[in-house]
C-alpha cells in the first residue's frame, strides 16, 4: 500500500520537474506577450513582469486580418489532413498487410524520395504546378497529400505490421474482401496511429511558411504563418504583439492535441484477439 | 498470388500515381541539375562530373559534413531515448496524464521564432539560465552558442526538447504491448528492467526502427535551428555550418543550384547507405507483433 | 464517464472567465497597464486601383510599418496619374533575407514587374541575366551621375550599365556616444573620439572588467550587424580596400583590413574574450547601446529611435565614424552606403509601366518625398526635398552627414554573397582568438577567389 503511494509520488515528482522544463518555451511566450516594451527592454531580464498589459493582444491581432487568415489556414489544414489520413493508411495497407512481390519496390521508392532535400526540387515543383495552373490556389498545398506522404506511410506501415496475421487470414477465410478488411479491421485497430498522422499533418500545414509564400500571391488567400511575419520590419521585431498572436494561434492547436491525445492511448487491445 | 498483386497495386496506386505525377519530375530534374552549371535562372549547361569533383576539394563541404555527422550521431539516439522515456513515464498509471502529455508536447508546437529568443536567454554565457544554474553548483559554464566547441552540443540539447512527435508515436506504440504479457512476466518474477527488455522493447521496436530511419533522413537535412540560433551564418567559426545549410546557401545565395543538387545527391547516397545498413543490422531484430 | 457529462460553457461564462484572468493577474500582484499606441492596420498588400490602362505587380518584402508605407506609397502613385495601377504583393524574405518567392518566380519565368535588390548583389544578378538594363531609360529620363550620391550611383551600375535605382540610402555608420557615461568616466561629454587610437584611449577610461566579464565597455567593435559588416566598417575606417578595381579580385588580406581585424581581435582580448560581455542582455528590441553600459557605438538612426522610445532622456551625441591614419585621413572615411534598390526583372510583362513607378519613387522630387513620408527611408536622389528634411531633423541629421561623407560601397562582385559569408565565419574566428587576423583573411581571399573563378567559368564569362 505504502509502496504504491511512494511510487505514485515519485512518478509525480519526476513528471512535475520535467513539466517545468518543458513548459519553459510556452511560459516564455505567454509572459512575453503580456510585457510592455519597457519590461521587454529591461536589464537584467524580467522573467515575470510586475506590470502586465493586454494591449499586445488587442492591438496585435489587428495587424493582419486574423479571422480570414485563420479560416484560410483551417481550410488547408483540414483538407491536407483528410488527404494524408486516407491515402497514407490506404497505401500502408498495401505495403504491410498484403504479401506481394512489388511491395518493397514501392516502399523503397517512397523512402528514397524523403532523402532528397526539398530545396533542390522546389523550383521544378513550382514550375510543374504553374504549368497546371495551380499557382495562387490551395491545390499545391492540398492535392499532393491525397497521394501519400512517405513519412506517414512508413509510420503506418510499422503499426499495421503489428496487427496479427491470423486475424487478417481469418477474415479472408471468412470471405471478407481486402477493402472490407482495411476499413473494418485495420483502420479501427490503428486509431492511435491514424490520430498521430492527422495531428502531424495538421501541425505541418499550420506552421508551413514556405509553401503558402511561394504558391500564393493574393493576400486574401494568405495563412497565419504569413501573418506572423507582419510584425518584423527590416530593423526590428515587435515581440510583444508577435508573441500575443503566436499564443492565440497556438490555442486551437493545444485544444486539438488535448482532445486527440486520448486517442493515442486507446490500445489496439490485442490481448482479446490473441487470447 | 495474382490476386495479391492486384490488390497490392490497388492499395499502393495512390503512391504510384503520386510518385509519377508530383515527385518523378522534380527529383529527376535535380539529378540532372547536379551534372550541370544550373543557376536557377539560366538554362542548365552540361558539365559532367565537375560539381562532384569540386566537392572533393571543397573544405567548407567537408567541414559541413563533419558537423552534420556529429549532430546526427548524438541527436538521433538522444531523441529516441528521451521520447521513449517520456512515453514510458506517461504510460504509468498516474493521475493527470492528459495534462502532462500536453505539456511535454508544447515545445514541439511553440513557433521557432518564439522559442529561439528563449534559447538565446538560456544559452547566453553571462545571463543564461543554464550557466546561472551551473554557477550555483560551482561550475563555470562555457560560451555555448558563441563557443565553437560547445555550439553543436547546445543544438543537440535543443533538439531533445522538441521530441513531441516521436513521443506521441512511442506512446501509441506502447499501447500495443499486451497487458496480459506484462502481468504474466511480473508474476514470473521478472523485475521492471527485465520486463522492459523482454516485453516492452520488442513491441516498440518497429517504432524505434521508424524513429531511427526518419531521424537519419531528417538529420541530414537539418538546418532550421541553425537559422534560428546563428542567423544562418553557421557561426561560431563555422561550427554549426551543416550540410543542409550549405546546400541552401549554394542554391539561394550563391545561385549554384547545380552544385547544391550535387550536394543533395551525395547526401542522398550517404543516407541511403546508412538506411540500408540500419535495415540490415536493426531491421531483423525488430519484432512485428503480427508475424 | 466516457462521453458522458459534457460541460457547456456559455458565452457569458466565457467572458467572465476572461475578465477573471485579468482579475487574477491583478490579484497575483501584477498591475495591468495600457500598452503603446494603436497599430496601423493598413495591411501589407493591395490590389491595383480599378480602371487603369495597365496594372503592374510589385513584390514588397517589408513587414511592419515599412510594408504599410509601401502600400500607401503605391496609392499615392495611383493618385498622381491615372494610367498605371499597382498591385503590391507582400512577399517576406526568409532565412538570411533570401527572396525565395521572387527567385522562384523568376526561375519559372513568371516574375513581378518590379522587385527589390540589395545594391551589392547587382553584379551577381546582372551577370545572371535577371535584371533589365535600365541604362537607356535612365538616359532618356535625363538622369545622370550628378543626380545621385556618388556611392549610390556606383552601386546602381555594373560594367558601365545601370541596373537598378537605389531609393534607400543606409549610411553605415554614424557614430554615437553616451554623454552621461562619458562624464561619469571623467571624459569630456562634448568631445567624441576622432580616430581609432582615441577610441582605445577613451575605452581605457570606460571599460571595467570584473570576474564575470566586462560590466562596462568603451565599444564593441564587432557588434555592427554581423562580423562581415564589422570587417567592412573598420576595414574602410583603417583605409583598407576589399577589391582590386582593375582585376576585380577580392583583397581581404589588404594590410589595412588585416590591421582593422587585428584591432578588433585585440579589443576582444582586452575584455578577456569576445563573449565576456556583461553590458546588455541578448537583445530583443533595443540596441545594446541603449542599456547605458557602452560608451560608443556605430549605429543607424532606427536603432537610436528605438532607444529613445524606451529611454526618452537618453543623452547621446552623434558624429562621423572615427578613422585611423595613415590609411585614412578624416572622420567618416570608413562610412559605406548600404540600403535598397529596385529593379525590373528581365521577363517582366510591363517594363515601361514599372519604370514609370520606379522612376517616380526613386528619382523625382515629388516621388522621393512621397517615399520619405510613407516608407520613410532616406533617398539617394540629390534632387529630393526629403534631404532638407533630414538635415533639419535631430534624429536623422547624423545619417545625413554620414551619407555625404561616405565614399565606399560594400564590395560588389559576382561572388559577393560567398565573400560576405566567408568573412562572417573567418573574421569571427579571428575575433574569438582562434586564428590570427592575417591567417583568417588569407583563407577568405583564397576561398573567394576560387569561388569567383568558378562562377565565371560556369557562366562562361
Amino acid at each position: 500500500m505504502y509502496r504504491r503511494l511512494l511510487q505514485a509520488m515519485a512518478a509525480h515528482a519526476t513528471l512535475i520537474t520535467l513539466s517545468i522544463v518543458f513548459l519553459l518555451p510556452f511560459a516564455w511566450m505567454v509572459t512575453t506577450s503580456l510585457k510592455t516594451v519597457d519590461v521587454l527592454n529591461a536589464f537584467p531580464i524580467v522573467w515575470f513582469p510586475e506590470e502586465i498589459t493586454f494591449s499586445n493582444y488587442v492591438d496585435g491581432l489587428q495587424v493582419f486580418p486574423f479571422p480570414r487568415y485563420f479560416l484560410n489556414t483551417m481550410i488547408v489544414c483540414a483538407f491536407s489532413m483528410l488527404g494524408a489520413v486516407l491515402s497514407s493508411s490506404f497505401i500502408a495497407y498495401g505495403l504491410a498487410c498484403i504479401e506481394w512481390p512489388g511491395r518493397n519496390v514501392v516502399f523503397v521508392a517512397l523512402l528514397a524520395t524523403m532523402m532528397i532535400p526539398f530545396y533542390v526540387t522546389m523550383v521544378p515543383l513550382f514550375s510543374l504546378f504553374r504549368e497546371m495552373g495551380w499557382t495562387n490556389t490551395y491545390l499545391p498545398l492540398i492535392v499532393p497529400h491525397f497521394f501519400g506522404g512517405p513519412f506517414f506511410v512508413f509510420l503506418l506501415r510499422q503499426f499495421f505490421r503489428g496487427i496479427p496475421r491470423d486475424l487478417l487470414a481469418a477474415a479472408r477465410v471468412d470471405g471478407a474482401g481486402e477493402l472490407r478488411i482495411y476499413a473494418r479491421i485495420v483502420l479501427p485497430l490503428a486509431k492511435p496511429a491514424l490520430a498521430a498522422v492527422a495531428l502531424f499533418q495538421f501541425l505541418a500545414a499550420w506552421g508551413d511558411l514556405l509553401g503558402p509564400l511561394i504558391y500564393l500571391s493574393d493576400s486574401d488567400l494568405y495563412t497565419l504563418s504569413l501573418g506572423l511575419t507582419y510584425y518584423s520590419t527590416q530593423y526590428s521585431t515587435q515581440f510583444g504583439p508577435l508573441m500575443a498572436a503566436s499564443t492565440v494561434i497556438l490555442i486551437p492547436v493545444i485544444v486539438l492535441f488535448f482532445l486527440a491525445q486520448r486517442t493515442f492511448i486507446q490500445g489496439i487491445t490485442l490481448t482479446g484477439v490473441k487470447g | 498470388m495474382r490476386r495479391n498483386v492486384f490488390w497490392g497495386l490497388v492499395f499502393t496506386s495512390p503512391a504510384i500515381v503520386g510518385l509519377l505525377w508530383f515527385t518523378a519530375y522534380p527529383v529527376l530534374a535535380s539529378l540532372y541539375y547536379s551534372f550541370t552549371s544550373y543557376t536557377m535562372v539560366n538554362p542548365p549547361e552540361w558539365i559532367g562530373l565537375a560539381n562532384y569533383a569540386d566537392l572533393l576539394t571543397d573544405q567548407v563541404w567537408w567541414s559541413s559534413l563533419w558537423n552534420t555527422l556529429y549532430i546526427v550521431f548524438w541527436s538521433v539516439p538522444l531523441g529516441i531515448v528521451v521520447a521513449l522515456g517520456l512515453a514510458l513515464l506517461l504510460n504509468l498509471g498516474v493521475g493527470g496524464r492528459p495534462v502532462y502529455r500536453t505539456v511535454f508536447y508544447l515545445p514541439t508546437i511553440v513557433p521557432a521564432v518564439a522559442s529561439g529568443v528563449l534559447w538565446m536567454y538560456i544559452f547566453d554565457p553571462q545571463y543564461g539560465l543554464l550557466n546561472d544554474a551551473l554557477a550555483r553548483i560551482g561550475v563555470t559554464g562555457p560560451g555555448w552558442l558563441s563557443d565553437p566547441g560547445w555550439a553543436k552540443p547546445a543544438l543537440i540539447v535543443m533538439s531533445a526538447w522538441g521530441v513531441g512527435n516521436l513521443m506521441v508515436i512511442m506512446l501509441a506504440g506502447l499501447q500495443d504491448v499486451p497487458a496480459t504479457l506484462q502481468e504474466q512476466a511480473a508474476s514470473d518474477g521478472a523485475g521492471p528492467l527485465s520486463r522492459f527488455r523482454h516485453v516492452t522493447l520488442p513491441y516498440v521496436s518497429p517504432h524505434m526502427l521508424f524513429a531511427l530511419v526518419t531521424g537519419l533522413i531528417g538529420g541530414f537535412q537539418f538546418f532550421t535551428p541553425v537559422f534560428v540560433m546563428t542567423g544562418g551564418t553557421g557561426n561560431p567559426a563555422g561550427s554549426t555550418l551543416v550540410s543542409g545549410l550549405y546546400l541552401y546557401q549554394n542554391a539561394f545565395q550563391y545561385f549554384k543550384v547545380g552544385y547544391a543538387s550535387a550536394i543533395a545527391w551525395v547526401l542522398f547516397a550517404i543516407v541511403a547507405a546508412l538506411t540500408v545498413a540500419t535495415f540490415r543490422l536493426v531491421g531483423r531484430r525488430v519484432y512485428y507483433g503480427g508475424q | 464517464m466516457n462521453g458522458g457529462a459534457r460541460r457547456v460553457v456559455s458565452r457569458r461564462a466565457a467572458l467572465r472567465g476572461l475578465a477573471g484572468a485579468a482579475g487574477l493577474a491583478a490579484l497575483s500582484g501584477c498591475r495591468v497597464v495600457e500598452g503603446g499606441p494603436p497599430p496601423n492596420t493598413q495591411g501589407l498588400s493591395k490590389k491595383p486601383a480599378p480602371g487603369r490602362r495597365v496594372n503592374i505587380t510589385f513584390y514588397s518584402l517589408f513587414g511592419g510599418v515599412d510594408g504599410q508605407g509601401w502600400v500607401e506609397l503605391a496609392r499615392r502613385f495611383e493618385s498622381v496619374q491615372d494610367e498605371i495601377g499597382v498591385e503590391v504583393v507582400y512577399a517576406p524574405p526568409t532565412g538570411q533575407g533570401e527572396q525565395q518567392k521572387l527567385l522562384v518566380s523568376i526561375a519559372a519565368g513568371d516574375p513581378p514587374d518590379l522587385a527589390m535588390v540589395i545594391p551589392f548583389q547587382v553584379p551577381q544578378w546582372a551577370e545572371l541575366g535577371i535584371m533589365t538594363d535600365l541604362t537607356d531609360l535612365v538616359r532618356g529620363a535625363g538622369l545622370a551621375e550628378r543626380d545621385f550620391l556618388p556611392a549610390v550611383w556606383q552601386g546602381m551600375r555594373w560594367k558601365e550599365r545601370v541596373w537598378q535605382l537605389q531609393w534607400d540610402v543606409d549610411p553605415n555608420f554614424p557614430f554615437y556616444w553616451n554623454k552621461a557615461l562619458f562624464e561619469e568616466c571623467g571624459l569630456d561629454p562634448e568631445r567624441p573620439p576622432r580616430t581609432v587610437t582615441e577610441i582605445d584611449e577613451f575605452s581605457r577610461h570606460i571599460t571595467q572588467v570584473g570576474r564575470s566579464g566586462a560590466s562596462r565597455v568603451g565599444l564593441v567593435p564587432w557588434q555592427v550587424a554581423g562580423f562581415a559588416n564589422a570587417a567592412f566598417t573598420w576595414g574602410f575606417a583603417f583605409g583598407g580596400s576589399f577589391v582590386d578595381p582593375p582585376t576585380g579580385q577580392v583583397t581581404p588580406d589588404d594590410e589595412r583590413v588585416v590591421a582593422a581585424v587585428d584591432w578588433m581581435a585585440g579589443y576582444a582580448r582586452s575584455l578577456g574574450g569576445a563573449d565576456r560581455l556583461n553590458v546588455a542582455p541578448p537583445t530583443l528590441q533595443m540596441n545594446p547601446f541603449g542599456y547605458g553600459h557602452m560608451g560608443m557605438a556605430p549605429l543607424g538612426p532606427r536603432s537610436v529611435k528605438q532607444i529613445l522610445e524606451a529611454r526618452p532622456d537618453f543623452d547621446y551625441g552623434a558624429t562621423l565614424l572615427p578613422y585611423e591614419p595613415p590609411g585614412a585621413s578624416e572622420p567618416g572615411a570608413g562610412t559605406w552606403i548600404g540600403g535598397w534598390g529596385a529593379f525590373i526583372p528581365s521577363e517582366a510583362r510591363h517594363p515601361e509601366a514599372a519604370w514609370e513607378f520606379l522612376r517616380w519613387f526613386a528619382a523625382t522630387p515629388e516621388g522621393t518625398l512621397a517615399e520619405f513620408e510613407t516608407v520613410n527611408y532616406p533617398p539617394g536622389y540629390l534632387g529630393s526635398p526629403a534631404l532638407e528634411r533630414m538635415k533639419a531633423d535631430r534624429m536623422l541629421k547624423p545619417s545625413y552627414d554620414a551619407m555625404f561623407a561616405a565614399t565606399n560601397i560594400k564590395p560588389s562582385l559576382p561572388a559577393t554573397n560567398y565573400f560576405s559569408q566567408q568573412l562572417e565565419i573567418h573574421v569571427a574566428r579571428a575575433i574569438y582568438g582562434e586564428v590570427t587576423a592575417a591567417e583568417a583573411l588569407r583563407v577568405v581571399k583564397e576561398n573567394t577567389r576560387r569561388e569567383a573563378e568558378r562562377f565565371r567559368n560556369q557562366l562562361g564569362l
